[in-house]
């Protein structure tokens, strides 16, 4: 029963997606949406069902599958790994996917690439599921890059915009960077795990599954503690480069080319949540190189409050959603950098996922709320054009309220409880001996972090909805609200967003889920949070969006109210992303494209011109030797004698 | 090697190189013949030599038998070289080089003996090919087919007009 | 890589050069070329090739051991050069016709001199005679007149020249390589020298005839129907095909 259900997750997703590319194929647009709705409900059906179902005293379940890959030493068996750690993020992934399909139904209606729409996303869900259920690390990569290339596919779904495709592959080439490391680390933990006792008789590819990988952690640790940290940071490097965090992070912004729903399944839910959950994964072996795991709390931190800053100065409302995202998430890593501390591994993956848990849901509501935007606004997403579409748009009104409360973290909605969960796991790792001063400022960088959160979150809702009515002209004469169907899984997610916080966090009852997970170190009493840390948050909340509330105001009633030439100098620098991007282009893409048209010239010119050199010699030393054929016997004779010259010379000599 | 065969071998030879050298330069087609015939007189010299020196008859039966060979020769040669030059109106060997990659060149640099130019008013046309019929190659190949649409052989030709 | 093995040369002896001979080889290419460029463009240069040809003779001629014999072979090989020399420049067929005839005459004295006698007159009569009235003929029937492109230029003369003297001074260099010796070989019975004939044939030509109808005899066959054949397709050859007309 288990193993039907476990297997149902990732392969309805993969029937829709065949069932939709099949379709994309004969040019059936009209109902392509069932197969995808129907495969990804199925799905989260089966999810909850083995959630509710799921009881086992060892805390994993291994479901083999099937083996995919025999050769001599190497063996990869395709199985699923189920345990709590992995069952939290599976129905996240499938609760949100399920709900944003139901979504783009109504809003992709029409487009000429429907099926093809469904068809990738329902593929990007299988892969993602995949993902998460791996029982072996490799497994794991190769679905990494599954979800890569479906999220190619996706931002490069308006493909013949051209701000599109440089954007898709700009997502694909910066997460191949990422991948790279990835791969190497990996490669180093297989042979890592070879030189232990626990992994010297397996297969390269089998000990990279999980158990093998957290029961030789240790050994491996009293063995080659540098081994681990490399390891470790090359695994770092894939996981921040999926999920955007500087310096990988300049690939998100640019992801919004992608259609609404993509934005907010793949690059608020679960995509970016990826990196995020193979470093949860390894905690086991991530806590025996604790440098590193600081060295990923410090990125994360840095873009926190970089992406938060260069979110308050943007003007497309989904980018600043994109940092807004790029943001939460390095909260998440600074959660999973307190894993460096003795005895906090269990608290911080579960701060992480609690977090993660709650920002999928008011994430995704936010972006399904800015699709409602766009469509009323006819496409136009510039927020210099359109304010005040509180009358036009009530129900979203209502629902990007909800949205904006609980990522300015205001109690008692979803994120005030996870983001404090950090917060004091933050305060309580500041208190450790080796690494303190580095959890301080990190605390430090939280809190700032979310003061800007609230600024430019209520700036951004109050703008948008408040105020002096102004709409576009492509807006058309009747900009209306949205239908039903697109605002019923809204609805879903907006009581996600209100209620998951108050259930799972006070009760512990998330964290006693995830101390399940084998791997993860048992708890130690009764964990209660300090209070002071919650009221911090609440009042640094509370002035955050009265600040930005100020601010809406005096950006809507006149544009040129700041004159300090300072605060004008950061929004500058905010508004081009820092310069990061500029940086990162004239850095590495540009000679990078030059060594392209070099080699390319080099290939053209030298490389094709040599082999047609050679096949053209046939052809010169055929004009010399047609000099002879001159059709006259005279001549022919002349060369015959010729030639009995020679030979009578060469015969003189001897 | 006596003295006097290796003499009678110089000479021998010295005639065959005339007649090589004969060949090689002569355009008349009967000119060119008849190098080849002083190639082989020079050769039955020699064989001649060799048999005076062996003091036996090889070498005299051998140069008969090349003079035989050197009369049939020179009954069939002329016959070729008289159908031959029927067809291109002309002597001259270079007037056949149709097999060739590079084209003739058509424009010969006229030469004129010396005091000889008064006694034979028709000359030919200095600068000019001998009259030939057009080669392939300044026809156009596509009008050269014995058996193509525009060709007619002169009997048709007469038939049908 | 050599042919002959130095071993064997050795036993053979060494030779005795003379470097006359290539002199006078240059000398007579040179000679050839002046004249018959001379022909056609200045009597000078006429004059200047003849001269130097006369010279090569001589400087051949001089380096020789005196005696009657060499100078009648000197007579007659000299006059077959010049008519072959005159064969090879005249600018008019029939005085290159001339030339030849004379060519084959004096050949045809020095066979007798090597006492060839049948070989000697069957070469004047086949070639001095029936050769050359058939080229007649042909010139006859064939010639558009005397003076010709054709037969006023001629291919390349300067080139024919160096292979010529290339050739030439290769068969020299070669027969100087072999010293001399008085061995004689051949079959006893029959190798005798001519001059001392004493048995029963009275001359050279029955003793050839003889040998040829009795060792080659085969070959005289042969030639008979080579003969045969060759009169068959001269006829045929000659026919003027019914369309050609």
């Amino acid at each position: 029963m288990l193993e039907m259900l476990a297997w149902a997750v990732p392969v309805a997703p993969l029937i829709g997606c065949l069932i939709c590319t099949i379709l994309a194929f004969r040019g059936d647009r009209d109902w392509a949406h069932w197969p995808a709705v129907i495969s990804l409900a199925v799905s989260a059906v089966c999810t909850l069902a083995i959630v509710a179902i799921f009881s086992d005293e060892s805390g994993a379940t291994v479901i083999q599958g099937y083996t995919w890959l025999d050769i001599g030493s190497l063996r990869l068996d395709v199985s699923l790994r189920l345990d709590s750690l992995c069952l939290t993020l599976l129905s996240v992934v499938t609760v949100v996917s399920c709900l944003v399909a139901v979504y783009s139904r109504e809003y992709m209606r029409g487009d000429p690439g429907y099926a093809r729409f469904f068809a990738v996303f329902s593929g990007f869900v299988f892969c993602m599921t995949m993902l998460v259920m791996a029982n072996n690390l490799l497994l794991l990569y190769a679905f990494w890059e599954g979800v890569g290339t479906c999220s190619y596919l996706l931002i490069g779904y308006y493909y013949r915009k051209p701000s599109a495709a440089k954007a898709a592959v700009k997502a694909f080439l910066v997460n191949r960077i990422a991948d790279c490391g990835f791969l190497f680390g990996i490669l180093l933990l297989s042979y890592a795990i070879g030189q232990t006792s626990v992994g010297a008789g397996t297969s390269v590819i089998g000990r990279l599954d999980f158990a093998t990988i957290f029961a030789s952690s240790q050994e491996l640790f009293n063995k080659h503690p540098d081994l681990v940290g490399w390891i470790a940071f090359l695994l770092v490097i894939g996981a921040i480069g999926k999920s955007a965090q500087f310096p990988l992070h300049v690939w998100l912004p640019d992801a919004m080319e992608g259609p609404t729903p993509v934005s907010a399944l793949i690059h608020a839910a679960t995509m970016v949540t990826a990196g995020v959950y193979l470093i949860a994964r390894m905690a086991p072996l991530m806590e025996y190189a604790p440098d590193v795991l600081i060295i990923l709390a410090w990125l994360g931190a840095i873009t926190s409050i970089g992406a938060a800053v260069m979110a308050m100065f943007q003007y497309d409302l989904k980018r600043v959603l994109a940092y807004s995202t790029a943001s939460q998430l390095g909260y998440l890593f600074m959660a999973l950098g307190c894993v460096a501390v003795p005895d906090m591994m269990t608290l911080a993956v579960m701060a992480a996922m609690f977090h993660l848990f709650t920002h999928a849901f008011f994430k995704a509501l936010l972006f399904l709320s800015a699709g409602n935007v766009m469509h009323a606004m006819g496409d136009v997403i510039d927020m210099r054009y359109f304010s005040g579409l509180r009358k036009i748009l009530p129900r979203t009104n209502i629902l990007f309220g909800i949205g904006a409360a609980a990522l300015a973290g205001l109690p008692p909605l979803a994120a005030f409880f996870s983001k404090d969960t950090i917060l004091s796991l933050l305060a309580e790792a500041s208190a450790d001996t080796d690494y303190g001063g580095h959890f301080s400022g990190l605390l430090v960088v939280g809190f700032l972090t979310a003061f800007l959160t609230a600024i430019y979150t209520s700036k951004t809702y109050f703008h948008t909805f408040w105020g002096k009515e102004v709409t576009p002209p492509e807006a058309g004469d009747h900009p209306h609200e949205a239908t039903t169907i697109m605002l019923a899984p809204m609805a879903i997610l907006a009581v996600g967003a209100v209620l998951a916080g108050l259930v799972l966090g006070p009760t512990s009852s998330i964290l006693n889920y995830i101390a399940k997970t084998p791997g993860m170190d048992a708890l130690h009493g009764e964990h209660h949070e300090p209070i002071w840390v919650l009221v911090a948050s609440t009042i640094v909340a509370l002035v955050g969006v009265g600040i930005g509330f100020k601010l809406a105001q005096t950006s809507t009633s006149n544009s040129k109210a700041i004159s300090n030439d300072f605060i004008l100098a950061i929004a500058e620098f905010g508004r081009n992303r820092l310069y990061i991007d500029a940086i990162y282009q004239a850095l590495i893409v540009t000679p990078a494209e030059w060594f392209a048209k070099w080699l390319g010239w080099f290939d053209e010119t030298i490389v094709d011109g040599s082999t047609q050199l050679i096949g053209q010699l046939p052809g010169f030393a055929g004009l010399m030797l047609k000099r002879f054929q001159t059709g006259m016997v005279s001549s022919y004779a002349m060369v015959t004698a010729c030639g009995i010259a020679a030979l009578a010379l060469w015969i003189a000599t001897q | 090697m006596t003295q006097e065969t290796a003499h009678l071998i110089y000479f021998g030879s010295a005639i065959f190189t005339l007649g090589m050298i004969g060949f090689l330069t002569r355009r008349s087609m009967i000119l060119m013949f008849l190098s080849l015939e002083l190639m082989l007189a020079g050769v039955s010299i020699n064989l001649v030599g060799f048999a005076k020196q062996h003091h036996n008859y090889q070498g005299q039966v051998l140069a008969i038998i090349i003079l035989t060979v050197a009369a049939c020769e020179a009954a069939i040669a002329l016959a070729l070289i008289v159908s031959l030059s029927r067809r291109k109106s002309t002597l001259d060997i270079q007037a056949w080089s149709e097999l060739n990659e590079v084209p003739m060149r058509t424009a010969e640099v006229p030469i004129t003996m010396i005091d000889q130019v008064k006694h034979y008013p028709k000359l030919t046309p200095a600068g000019l090919e001998p009259s030939v019929t057009p080669s392939p190659v300044e026809l156009g190949y596509e009008n050269w087919n014995a058996l193509g649409e525009n060709s007619e052989t002169p009997m048709e030709k007469t038939q049908n007009a | 890589m050599r042919l002959i093995a130095q071993s064997d040369l050795d036993k053979v002896g060494t030779p005795d050069w003379s470097l006359m001979a290539f002199v006078c080889i240059v000398f007579a290419a040179i000679g050839y070329y002046c004249l018959q460029y001379g022909l056609v463009k200045s009597n000078a240069l006429t004059t200047f090739g003849i001269v130097v040809l006369v010279a090569s003779g001589l400087l051949v001629a001089i380096t020789q051991t005196p005696g009657l014999e060499l100078y009648v072979f000197y007579a007659f090989a000299g006059l077959s050069t010049a008519g072959g020399i005159a064969f090879l420049t005249a600018r008019q067929p029939v005085y290159a016709a001339l030339g030849f005839a004379t060519a084959i005459l004096s050949g045809a004295g020095v066979l007798f001199m090597e006492s060839a006698l049948f070989v000697a007159a069957a070469t004047m009569i086949v070639y001095a005679g029936a050769t050359i009235i058939i080229f007649l003929f042909v010139l006859m029937f064939a010639q558009q007149g005397d003076l010709t492109t054709y037969n006023v230029r001629l291919n390349n003369p300067a080139l024919a020249a160096v292979i010529g003297a290339i050739f030439l001074g290769t068969i020299v260099l070669s027969v100087q390589a072999i010293p001399e010796s008085d061995q004689v070989a051949g079959n006893a019975a029959i190798a005798r020298p001519l001059s001392q004939s004493g048995d029963a044939e009275p001359s050279s030509t029955a003793r050839l005839g003889r040998s040829m109808f009795t060792e080659y005899l085969f070959m005289v066959e042969l030639a008979g129907t080579l003969l045969l054949v060759a009169t068959i397709g001269s006829i045929a050859v000659a026919q003027r095909s019914l369309e050609a007309e």
